[in-house]
């Protein structure tokens, strides 16, 4: 027999085996969907088993029938699956790319969302970022601009800007639904510059806007503006003004992460306890947190651990969200990274001093604390100057340094969920 | 005299007789892992075997060894073993026995292996009528087309 002979022959063969397998591999398959719709579920199990699904898979089961359909608008199964989902905790950024041979040309920049998984950051100490490629999820192009104001419950708040309209939106990126455009309340063409947060009233279950600019004046008293816009109403509510001075308007806002930290209903400042003090004298020491409570609207003063080291605020502070819990970290000397927690909202008492890093372990300052691991052990910590983020175990002092993305320029965001939250 | 009471209170066995007829003997703590057997022992104090009419023994028997053996690694290799078919009957035994931690391995397991199915899958494993007319899930496919970018084929 030639050689083309046993070719054809030795390929019939495989073809007539390779059906075989197939037709046996998928019987057995069939085999087990027939038997497996001999378990019946009662609604609450399909429902609870439905709950564990990212919000994708989610929505292909619209398609299944009429009671999945209406399943997702459901405010009882949005809960349910909300409350898994926080255990797939993400972190999200802006990434920014330049197009332009030109890297000075700023109009030629392009941003988009993306997300981090931080259980994949833990457990495999390799970053999977998502939405790098995906063009749904840019932001900004030249001449329009976006950036995420702020992330709650999976839902995001959006300020847009393209000459001369500037407006919000709220968009959950999962379910890929947008909500209308807000128009704002103050006209570009006045030199206001308002800067936003966003958080949710547990008490009223509204997601809610806040918006607030301070103006210095060199002789009077300072003056703020502080407004609240509420998903599901029309317009912009004034309320009580800044009681202080945030920290963030003498230092200059560049250096601040966080001014307007959102944390479990409350918008957070750091501010100046005195509103006659001397600028130059703003110390941490002299500093309280100005907290907003989105349920009344009325500010309280939290006061900063007793003790606290005497910190030139040169090196801004900067308010976090650790393990649930609002916590700020300072630089110490240049030498150390300070990080306090405040484990009881409101309570002097209930401070605690979490960490104090040397910066020898990073050969990098201007770190950001990113999340902190549930037992306490692992703390992840970011750079978006240098592009870097680092993973630091508490219990042998060690730092593993992460690249995220080869060449985006990134900026820090927030705490991201995926949910099947409304955007109306 | 008092110390062969409690010696003996402690390692107290109870039987869980399965609806197939099987018999297991376990230790008084594992039977308490279920709280429909725990009610069952508050209401008869003096019960000595249970009737655990829903479950067949071939599923107690891996009941039983689940809540001896949970921990963490445990249950992440837990359901690797078990087939669709198993793993329902399993899902309906915890949720009958009222086994928590049980019922949300299970759950989970479940929405792994149906993540990203057709939704004719999704029928065929829930036992479920499709009342969609064609129109009706024509348009919700245009209209969600990015959801199903990728979908496993059955």
């Amino acid at each position: 027999m030639n050689s083309l002979g046993r070719i054809l022959e030795f390929g019939y063969y495989s073809i007539l085996l390779y059906s075989i397998f197939n037709s046996i591999l998928n019987k057995e398959k069939k085999k087990s969907i027939e038997e497996a719709s001999a378990a019946i579920f009662s609604d609450d199990l399909m429902v609870e088993i439905v709950s564990w699904l990212p919000v994708k898979y989610v929505m292909q089961l619209r398609c299944v029938n009429k009671f999945f359909n209406t399943l997702v608008f459901d405010p009882h199964f949005i809960q349910m699956h909300l409350s898994k989902s926080t255990q797939n905790l993400q972190l999200s950024f802006t990434s920014f790319e330049n197009n332009s041979a030109d890297f000075t040309k700023s109009e030629d920049w392009d941003s988009r969302w993306i997300t981090l998984s931080i259980p994949d950051l833990l457990l495999q100490n390799t970053v999977t970022i998502s939405h790098l490629s995906d063009s749904y999820y840019r932001l900004s192009r030249s001449p329009h601009y976006r950036w995420v104001i702020g992330s709650c419950n999976g839902l995001l708040c959006v300020y847009g800007n393209s000459w001369p309209d500037q407006y919000l939106y709220f968009w959950n990126p999962a379910m890929r639904k947008e909500s209308k455009r807000i128009p704002l309340f103050f006209d570009i063409y006045i030199n206001r510059n308002f800067d936003f947060s966003f958080g949710y009233d547990n008490s009223t279950q509204t997601y809610k806007v806040v918006a607030f600019y301070v103006e210095l004046n060199s002789d009077s008293n300072p003056k703020s503006v502080v407004k609240v816009f509420s998903l599901g109403d029309n317009s912009w509510r004034d309320v009580q003004c800044l009681p202080l001075v945030p920290l963030y308007c003498l230092l200059g806002i560049n250096d601040f992460h966080n001014e307007g930290m959102h944390f479990n209903g409350t918008i957070n400042w750091f501010a100046l306890d005195d509103i006659n003090l001397d600028r130059s004298a703003a110390a941490l020491d002299r500093c309280v947190i100005l907290s907003l409570d989105l349920s009344t609207e009325t500010y309280t003063k939290l006061l900063l651990p007793r003790g606290l080291d005497k910190v030139p605020a040169g090196y801004p502070p900067n308010l976090v969200v650790l393990m649930d819990c609002l916590g700020f970290c300072h630089d110490f000397d240049k030498t150390h990274f300070v990080i306090w927690q405040m484990k009881d909202f409101g309570v002097q008492e209930s401070w605690l001093q979490l960490f104090k890093i040397s910066y020898e372990n990073f050969a990098r300052e201007n770190l950001l604390p990113l999340y902190l691991s549930e037992n306490g052990d692992t703390l992840v910590l970011g750079n978006d100057r240098h592009r870097e983020a680092f993973i630091y175990n508490c219990r042998d002092n060690k730092v593993e340094k992460i690249k995220i993305a080869d060449r985006t320029n990134w900026e820090l965001g927030n705490y991201y969920v995926e949910s099947l939250v409304s955007t109306d | 005299m008092a110390e062969e009471k409690s010696q003996a209170s402690s390692s107290k066995m109870l039987t869980l007789k399965a609806s197939d007829g099987v018999l297991f003997e376990v230790e008084l703590n594992i039977a308490k892992e279920m709280k429909t057997v725990q009610a069952y022992i508050d209401d008869c104090e003096d019960i000595e075997t249970i009737p655990i009419p829903n479950v067949l023994g071939k599923h107690l028997a891996i009941v039983i060894e689940y809540i001896k053996k949970t921990n963490e690694e445990y249950d992440a290799e837990f359901e690797k073993q078990w087939n669709m078919d198993d793993l329902q009957l399993l899902l309906l035994a915890a949720n009958y026995l009222n086994i928590s931690g049980l019922q949300e391995c299970l759950c989970k397991a479940i929405a792994k292996r149906i993540e990203n199915k057709s939704p004719e899958y999704v029928r065929k494993v829930f036992n479920i009528e499709n009342d969609h007319s064609p129109e009706e899930e024509a348009k919700l496919r245009k209209e969600y087309k990015w959801a199903f970018e990728g979908v496993d084929k059955d």
